[in-house]
């Protein structure tokens, strides 16, 4: 059964020179031949030949399967349809089957198996029969099998990915996109892939920028785009984007996530129109915080920075930011670039600080500008990167980690001398070289690859070492083209136990090799899209395990990857059972969105995140696990408080005012009501809002060129309009109203007040009312004291007429007793038309119905005036009259006849209770406090006043030392309606008074 | 026409009339008398007296309607009025004054000076001044 070795079919060159040593060198060739199974059978399919390899794959020993039918070596299905009987005719017919089989080993298991089946001829008397060699595959269908569920993972992956996503090719041509990338753009996947990625956005230029950028620095976040979609519809979207590299390292394209930042931006504008909101106070971080000077000088640190450089916020503001790098040039550019692009992220510095080791900081800085857009300084922030480098080494050493599952091959086998020369080759060599045996046999093995030193050393290193396995190379066949090939290969030795040369299988592995760098470049491309993203991504199996993290999730917790892969995911939160619901959450309903959950990180922070979380499955369909992506949404749920709380302030200002208040926009219609507004108008706030103003009011004109008003003054006050309600109410409101603006000083409406001035109106009417009755009435009572005047007056010019004719003798003469009995009468009549004149004065006085009537004159006429009608009364009691007054005029202002009156009053008592010497007017000008007084005394020599008499001296109707027998004129009204009249025209009457001495009374008015 | 000075006095009230009609003659003058406006305005049409002693308050025309209907007829005759009147409040005076009226004696009158006072209000006429007396 040996002899068909013989026959020179395979090895007819070798240079045998017996039988025998054919045979050693085939029991040789067999066992260097352990990758594959060959197994030679009788034409009826009986194993006549069982090889090392063949036992190693099947798992027989040769004597179990020899002289058996190779049919047990098929599965049961197989067999029954009858498959190795067609194998066998087929290759009889066509001199060979090949193909993949599914095969059975010992132990009832089975592989997928190539099959290749080659007839043999028959010899020395041997029947016909068939070389069957096999190679389990299995592997390479696992492989592929893999390949197929990465794909869909990285499918589901980005499918599942709540931003917009897209890869591009280096030139930015669209290579692939998601769902929400179509949704963005308004674009299908098909119209999308091959168009260019800069024609979804407002502004190319930028976009194509973007691409550019991302290419020069391999990583480009918070880049920021206006997408339009084809409606027209703009978003802005903020670009996360990195390059993605083949296994080989080979740049392939772009990855880039973009984020829907319209409401953050919305929110932001918002926040700012609310307040001239000040952006460093919010970027208040962990981090180290620093501002630089356009002169490269620290202007500003927080408490961090001061941590991190170990010096004191006095030592380091107006100290040169680049002093406090090990690399200050490289500090100084860092700064230099901020200035000239207006942002840096993620640039690299060594911190030495005042004691302790160098930190590595990684700087993300911007400039910030003042109100009036000129550059300030940098504004920058500092993250200590030690632990974050050593965590980047250690990934890279993953990405680095090859699988190297390479199978070996059969499919070319060779015999080299130890002169490097091919002695002998089988016919699958020569197809996979192109060139014919005869041309192969002879020449140089190394020849046939491209890299020939490499060959060589093969060779020698399997001369060395008595066997390689793996050893690949690239061939080049006749053609050109090339194959990557794998060889195992082993020496064997002559009978002398020399060595003869090396025997080698080839195995063409450009198939494997390229599904094998398919699935790395997969995973890379995984990777990179994991690691594109801005979020914390976190890959979360059913049962809540975390089995992969991305860089930005070790960022955001403060764990290694190495700590949170394989730890419970629920763990690193506030309320664990909270994170299980969600994770739950996303198993069950596919997708959460916007799921809030409290991270406390490894440092014991805490911070609210976002969490967007989606399944993803293998490629049959089966759910693996979650992929959760997590946003740090402090910062934004910050502005979104702050927000919040100035607009419920704002509203709950509006709403708690008692007036009611609305704003409109320019058009004048309304933008917002309070309660209040609802209820003057009886329409609901979702009536009122968006309708004009001036609907509501009774003069929509007025109304509206009241709001014409305010835009042209910026404020009315008390412009009154009648506003009517729905049921007919009518309102009388009047309006106070401004404009405001946004932040920016852009006019945006109008903010009105109405106070509902109803009940005013009608207070005022009344009151309007009562001031007419009033003044009636003062009309109807100064008549009454006019008639009461002259009818109280007109018998008293009888009474003391004919008295005095009497009395002057005109009537004939009178007795002494009809003389002083008529005298009584007189007097009696005088002294009762003294009363009369008094209280009608009194009453003009008390009455307010004193005319005052303030006018400028000379203190020195008032007071001649005064003197020159009381002259006569004095001259009668031999009394003398004087005035002291300055040479200059004394100025005054005020009621020239009130003041004159006093003065007569003051004067007249003065004469009347003085029985000898003299009365004297004195005018001066007196200063007090504040103010420049005229000062008129009245002193006079008489008999003065008791200590017990002065308190009562101003009351009414009192005249002092008047005994029953009355010497004095007067009705004691006098000082009383002096003092009233005094405070009229704001002056004082004081006095001083000695008994027996005299008398001094002080009038004193201010100006 | 004799040469004393004819003096009207126009007063609704008898007393007020019979008290200066008495102290007019008493002092050598020749009173006439008129106890309502329109009997005044009459009379002093027809008499031209030399002064006319006006009350103010009188029924139907007062005395600022009596003096301005005097001075309406007077035809470029200047005639004297002199207001004498109960209404001897504040203000009066300037009313009296505004109405066009030569003077103003407040009731009650004081009859020591009340022909005094009479006195400064004619002409400067000796004639017209009463014979023999002060």
């Amino acid at each position: 059964m040996r002899a068909w070795l013989g026959s020179g079919e395979l090895l007819g060159h070798a240079q045998f020179d017996t039988p025998e040593e054919t045979v050693d060198f085939i029991g040789n060739v067999l066992e260097a031949s352990t990758e594959y199974s060959m197994i030679a059978m009788e034409a009826d399919g009986a194993i006549v030949l069982w090889n090392q390899g063949a036992r190693l794959l099947y798992g027989y020993e040769p004597e179990e399967v020899l002289g058996r039918s190779a049919t047990m070596l098929h599965v049961d299905q197989d067999a029954a349809r009858g498959l190795p009987l067609e194998m066998m005719r087929a290759a009889l017919e066509t001199g060979k089957w090949e193909g993949t089989v599914d095969r059975r080993r010992r132990d009832a298991s089975t592989f997928p198996a190539r099959v290749v089946v080659t007839p043999l001829r028959g010899c020395h008397g041997m029947d016909d029969g068939f070389l069957l060699i096999s190679k389990d595959i299995s592997d390479e269908v696992r492989l592929a099998q893999e390949l197929q569920e990465t794909q869909a993972y990285t499918r589901s992956l980005i499918e599942s990915n709540i931003d917009a996503l897209m890869t591009t090719d280096p030139l930015g041509v669209i290579t692939d996109v998601n769902q929400q990338m179509e949704e963005l753009t308004g674009r299908g996947r098909d119209e999308l892939i091959g168009s260019r990625f800069k024609g979804c956005f407002t502004d190319p230029a930028l976009a194509e920028d973007g691409i550019r950028l991302v290419l020069q620095e391999g990583r480009v976040t918070n880049y920021e785009l206006t997408a339009r979609a084809k409606d027209g519809t703009e978003t802005v979207v903020s670009y996360n984007a990195s390059t993605f590299n083949d296994a080989g390292g080979k740049l392939r394209g772009v990855f880039a996530a973009a984020r829907d930042v319209t409401a953050h931006k919305t929110l932001e504008r918002l926040l700012r129109d609310s307040e001239a909101y000040n952006r460093g106070l919010i970027e208040a971080s962990v981090d180290g915080l620093v501002t630089v000077s356009p002169a490269g000088q620290i202007m500003d640190v927080n408490e961090q920075m001061c941590r991190l450089s170990r010096y004191s916020r006095e030592d380091l503001i107006g100290t040169p930011f680049a002093e406090y790098f090990a690399d200050d040039s490289r500090a100084t550019d860092g700064v230099n670039k901020t200035f000239e692009k207006g942002v840096v992220t993620d640039y690299v510095l060594t911190l030495r600080p005042y004691e302790g080791d160098d930190v590595q900081v990684s700087f993300n800085a911007s400039v910030f500008r003042d109100p009036a857009g000129e550059v300030r300084g940098i504004f920058a922030s500092a993250r200590d990167i030690t632990d974050q480098a050593h965590l980047q080494r250690q990934l890279s050493d993953e990405r680095a980690y090859n699988r190297g599952l390479i199978e070996a091959s059969v499919d070319g086998l060779i015999t080299v001398d130890a002169l490097m020369r091919i002695t002998d080759v089988n016919e699958t060599m020569c197809r996979m070289t192109g060139y014919k045996r005869t041309e192969l046999v002879g020449s140089s093995f190394p020849d046939y690859f491209t890299d020939p030193a490499e060959a060589t050393r093969g060779v020698r290193q399997t001369l060395d070492r008595g066997a390689v396995t793996d050893y690949e190379l690239t061939l080049r066949n006749e053609d050109g083209a090339e194959r990557l090939v794998s060889f195992n290969a082993a020496i064997f030795r002559d009978q002398d136990n020399d060595v003869r040369g090396i025997f080698a299988s080839a195995r063409d592995i450009t198939e494997q090799a390229a599904l094998q760098s398919m699935l790395a470049d997969e995973q890379v491309y995984n990777r990179s899209l994991i690691e594109a993203s801005a979020d914390a991504q976190f890959a979360i199996a059913p049962d809540g395990v975390i089995t992969d993290v991305n860089e930005e999730a070790t960022r955001l917790t403060g764990y290694s990857r190495k700590h949170l892969v394989s730890s419970q995911f629920v763990d690193y939160f506030t309320d664990p059972g909270l994170a299980g619901a969600g994770v739950r959450e996303a198993l069950h309903e596919g997708r959460v969105l916007g799921y809030e959950l409290v991270l406390v990180t490894r440092h014991g922070r805490r911070m609210t995140v976002s969490f967007n979380a989606a399944v993803f499955s293998d490629a049959a369909g089966k759910r693996q696990g979650i992929l959760a992506g997590a946003r740090d949404s402090t910062a934004q749920k910050a502005l979104e408080q702050e927000l919040i709380d100035k607009q419920s302030y704002t509203r709950s200002l509006i709403e708690s005012s008692i007036d009611a208040l609305m704003t409109t926009d320019l058009l004048g219609v309304i933008t917002d009501v309070n309660e209040q507004m609802e209820q003057l108008t009886g329409r609901s706030r979702e009536e009122l809002v968006g309708s004009p103003f001036k609907a509501y009011f009774t003069e929509p004109d007025r109304a509206e060129d009241g709001i014409r008003l305010v835009l042209r003054e910026g404020t009315v006050t008390n412009y009154e309009l009648t506003a009517r309600a729905k049921d007919g109410t009518q309102t009388v409101v009047s309006y106070n109203a401004s404009t405001f603006h946004d932040a920016a000083g852009k006019l945006q409406g109008v903010f009105a007040a109405a106070r509902d001035v109803t009940e005013n109106k009608e207070l005022e009417a009344k009151l309007h009312r009562t001031n007419v009755e009033l003044e009636d009435a003062n009309v109807t009572k100064d008549r009454f004291l006019a008639s009461m005047s002259h009818e109280l007056r007109t018998p008293l010019n009888a009474i003391l007429g004919f008295t005095g004719t009497m009395l002057m003798g005109i009537a004939g003469p009178l007795t002494d007793d009809q003389e002083d009995q008529l005298h009584t009468v007189e007097q009696n009549g005088k002294h009762l038309l003294s009363i009369i004149n008094d209280l009608l004065d009194l009453a003009k006085i008390e009455s307010g119905k004193v005319d005052l009537k303030f006018e400028a004159f000379t203190a020195q006429e008032v007071v001649e005036e005064v003197t020159s009608g009381l002259r006569s009364l004095a001259d009668d009691k031999d009394l003398a009259l004087k005035t002291v007054m300055p040479e200059e005029a004394l100025r005054i202002r005020s009621d020239r006849r009130a003041l004159c009156q006093i003065l007569i009053n003051l004067a007249n008592n003065a004469i009347k209770f003085t029985d000898s010497g003299e009365v004297t007017i004195v005018v001066e000008q007196v200063r007090d406090d504040h103010r420049v007084l005229t000062r008129f005394t009245v002193l006079d020599t008489g008999r003065g006043i008791k200590p017990a008499d002065q308190g009562k001296l101003f009351a009414a109707f009192e005249q002092v030392g008047v005994s029953a027998t009355r010497r004095h004129e007067g009705t004691g009204l006098g000082l009383y309606i002096s003092r009233k009249l005094a405070e009229k025209i704001h002056g004082t009457i004081s006095f001083h008074s000695e008994e027996d001495k005299g008398s001094e009374f002080v009038l004193e008015v201010a100006e | 026409m004799t040469g004393v000075a004819r003096i009207l006095v126009v007063d609704d009230n008898r007393d007020n009339r019979k008290l200066m009609e008495y102290l007019l003659r008493a002092h050598g003058y020749e009173p006439l008398t008129a106890s309502s406006g329109s009997a005044g305005v009459r009379m002093a049409v027809e008499e031209q007296p030399d002064l006319i002693l006006m009350d103010i308050q009188m029924p139907e025309m007062d005395g600022f309607e009596a003096g301005a209907e005097i001075r309406r007829r007077a035809r470029g005759a200047r005639h004297r009025i002199v207001a004498v009147t109960a209404f001897a409040m504040v203000g009066d005076r300037e009313r009296m004054q505004l109405a066009g009226f030569d003077g103003y004696m407040t009731k009650p009158i004081d009859p020591r000076r009340f022909i005094a006072e009479i006195e400064g209000f004619l002409p400067e006429r000796s004639s017209h001044r009463p014979r023999g007396e002060r």
